[in-house]
């Protein structure tokens, strides 16, 4: 009998090794579809487009151009942006989601996690080559669900033109400077030009421009909107913030009826001349002429003032990333794993932030543009300053931050105290998350 | 079957198979949807769990009373001045009828997302509404001011379709009444209160019903020009099923929130062709 048990195991144990290694042998031979959002493939096929020879159309430049040496046939998907999660979700639901996902974080990040996405396990190699900021956005309990590809960073675009004309050029000199320096130049510019010019145009309709609006000031006070997941904006540092700003509208430092300015506000300022900073990422607003025609502005990259004793202001940043949707497929899912490997790899990240002016989420992909003073200055901000935790690595990111808006709106037309406020935000922010 | 019937049936067919697909298994999906917590893939069903957070959350609360305002401000508006407007211009000239058919017409043919543009651009806080009043008003950065901007504006934009009904409403009123009140030493005040209203009631009951309906679901000006804001002040039912679906991905909470709108707004429709039912009688 033990005998015949013996048979069996051996048996048993040769079958699952020889399956196994068939396994290994079986090679994808399918179609992966690979997610992107239109816009960013309008973007890098517009940045790249002289390069090309025969220029065809955008899908057919990434297939051909970018994924000219990944092994698999791929067939792209592109989605638009604003109605991106709904079509991902329709995908989902017809069981026909893209095999590999590669967008702004702060919208897949929903589909980032447990329920949807495929576990990545990086290798030794690929975990010391990541900055582990970017992999801790895209880690949901401790398991990685997207690979963080490159990010925009959110700096101060100042208008030096206009410091000069008041005399206060030296402030400028090094790329930090005071609220109290902000708020002396802000009134020697209105004194000097008149009441119809301000420091700067913050904005509060939409979502689009919060971090180049209102996160940047957070940071400025030394605030945190969030911390381990938590909503954390009811501290002293937070209030003081939000109290500042709100000070400043009254004031008319900033462009008054921020309740109802949108982010188009924050692209002219520079080209109306009329404000002392804006918020934008660097090369994003550079030297331009104003729009009337009357001149130039020339303009340089600061760091958000800060605070009595706020040294150094965390800077806003916002990743790409790549995400795998389970398919129940593992041979599928493998080949969609070396899809989204390739997407992330060095040479593409690079390659984004020369074109783009991006940051890379791996220390191998960190170029040196040497003619991009405006990116290096940015990139030595992100090193040494911090990134500001925005909560774009939650799942109910894009729901929480919907809350935002309204807080500012809130406060800037007085309808709600800076504490009801925060008081509001913090509820309804935290209910939402403890849905997740 | 009778052969008529089946006919008849026959006829029917399409449009009651496109009826049932797109109208009624929407609505019994919607229902079945509410007492569920559904996103892309999964749903667990929650009771009255959607319907009892539609009533505890003071943003859809809101919503429901941002709605509750347009629909007093709007729909009287847009059911009585093009009824004014209508009876002025039946009056004219043909020519002129065309000319005032065209001009209020306009606004209905412009796509809404060009129409909410050009406001937006006119109530800017540099645009041209400011220039006139020679002030600075934040028209749609401060409550009440978006509210009110955007009625306007939503009026402005849904007479012209009304105007047209009613003035071919007027052209079936027998003329031969108004010979008569003549007669018997009418002035036409007289005529419009004693023959020409009456006569069209039933098309202003209609009307109005057409219109309740219509504003309860305003959503877009307020999407494209405020976000819902300031602060909530123009946020709407229909916005906040849109967002809380399509934006958050919260279908069985959205699908509550319409549910309890359309039984909202079905009760309002029952009280407003009672009324004006024993109106017309």
């Amino acid at each position: 009998m033990k005998r015949v048990l013996l048979m069996l195991l051996i048996l048993v144990i040769s079958i699952s090794a020889w399956a196994e290694g068939e396994q290994e042998v079986k090679e994808f031979d399918g179609t992966l579809i690979l997610g992107i959002e239109k816009g960013d493939l309008m973007a890098a096929y517009t940045a790249t487009e002289d390069n090309i020879e025969e220029p065809t159309d955008e899908i057919m430049w990434y297939r051909d151009v970018v994924l000219k040496d990944f092994p698999y046939a791929v067939e792209i998907r592109a989605y638009a942006t604003d109605s991106l999660n709904t079509k991902m979700r329709g995908d989902l639901a017809g069981g026909d989601a893209p095999d590999v996902s590669w967008d702004y974080l702060g919208r897949i990040n929903e589909f980032a996690n447990s329920r949807y996405a495929v576990p990545i396990e990086l290798t030794e190699e690929e975990q010391a080559d990541y900055y582990e900021s970017f992999l801790d956005l895209c880690t949901k309990d401790g398991i990685l669900y997207a690979l963080p590809a490159t990010a925009w960073a959110a700096v101060m675009i100042v208008n030096k033109t206009l410091v000069d004309s008041v005399g206060m050029g030296d402030i400028l000199e090094d790329n930090k400077w005071t609220i109290a320096e902000f708020v002396n130049i802000t009134e020697a510019v209105r004194e000097k030009y008149g009441s119809q010019y301000y420091g700067y145009a913050t904005f509060a309709v939409g979502t689009g421009g919060d971090y180049w609006s209102s996160f940047g000031w957070l940071g400025a006070f030394g605030a945190k909107l969030y911390d381990n997941g938590k909503i954390v904006i009811d501290s002293p540092e937070g209030k003081a913030a939000l109290t500042f700003m709100k000070e400043m509208q009254d004031t008319g430092i900033f462009a008054p009826g921020a309740a109802g300015l949108t982010h188009v506000k924050n692209l002219e300022a520079m080209k109306t001349g009329d404000i002392v900073a804006c918020g934008n990422e660097p090369n994003a607003v550079r030297s331009t002429n104003l729009a009337d025609g009357s001149g130039m502005v020339e303009v340089v990259q600061m760091e958000w003032p800060t605070a009595p004793g706020v040294d150094p202001v965390s800077i806003s940043m916002g990743p790409d990333a790549v995400m795998l949707f389970k398919s129940g497929d593992p041979v599928r899912e493998a080949a969609a794993l070396e899809l989204a490997r390739y997407m992330a790899r060095a040479e593409i990240q690079a390659a984004r932030c020369r074109f783009a002016s991006r940051f890379p989420s791996r220390r191998s992909a960190m170029v040196v543009l040497p003619d991009n003073i405006a990116w290096a200055q940015a990139a030595d901000m992100i090193a040494n300053n911090g990134i500001f935790d925005t909560g774009i690595g939650l799942t109910k990111y894009a729901e929480v931050r919907s809350l935002w808006p309204p807080t500012l709106q809130a406060i800037f037309t007085g309808e709600l105290t800076v504490d009801e406020a925060i008081d509001r935000f913090v509820k309804e922010g935290t209910e939402i998350l403890e849905e997740d | 079957m009778k052969k008529t019937n089946f006919t008849a049936w026959v006829f029917l067919a399409p449009a009651l198979l496109f009826f049932i697909v797109f109208s009624i298994y929407p609505i019994i999906r919607s229902i079945q949807l509410s007492f569920y917590e559904a996103d892309a893939i999964s749903q667990t069903f929650v009771g009255f769990g959607n319907y009892i957070k539609v009533f505890t959350t003071p943003r859809i609360l809101n919503a429901f009373l941002n709605t509750g305002k347009f629909m007093v401000v709007v729909v009287p508006c847009v059911t009585f001045i093009p009824l004014f407007i209508a009876m002025i211009g039946y009056r004219m000239p043909t020519a002129l009828q065309t000319g005032v058919r065209f001009a209020y017409y306009i606004p209905v043919l412009t796509a809404g997302p060009i129409v909410a543009m050009i406001w937006s651009w006119l109530m800017n806080p540099d645009g041209v509404v400011n220039f006139i009043v020679g002030k600075q008003v934040f028209w749609l950065a401060s409550n009440p001011a978006a509210f009110w901007t955007l009625s306007a504006m939503i009026i402005s934009v849904d007479m012209g379709m009304t105007i047209i009904i009613y003035m071919a409403a007027l052209s079936t009123v027998n003329p031969e009444l108004y010979d008569a009140a003549r007669l018997d030493g009418c002035n036409q005040f007289q005529e419009d209160l004693y023959i020409t209203i009456p006569s069209i009631l039933p098309t202003v009951a209609f009307m109005f019903f057409v219109k309740l309906v219509g504003v309860s679901q305003v959503w877009m000006y307020p999407f494209m020009m405020t976000g819902g804001g300031p602060n909530y002040g123009t946020d709407t039912v229909v916005l906040e099923i849109y967002l809380q679906a399509f934006q958050y991905g919260k279908y069985g909470y959205a699908s509550a929130i319409g549910v309890v709108f359309t039984i909202c707004v079905a009760i309002l429709a029952t009280i407003q062709r009672r009324y004006f039912k024993g109106g017309t009688e």
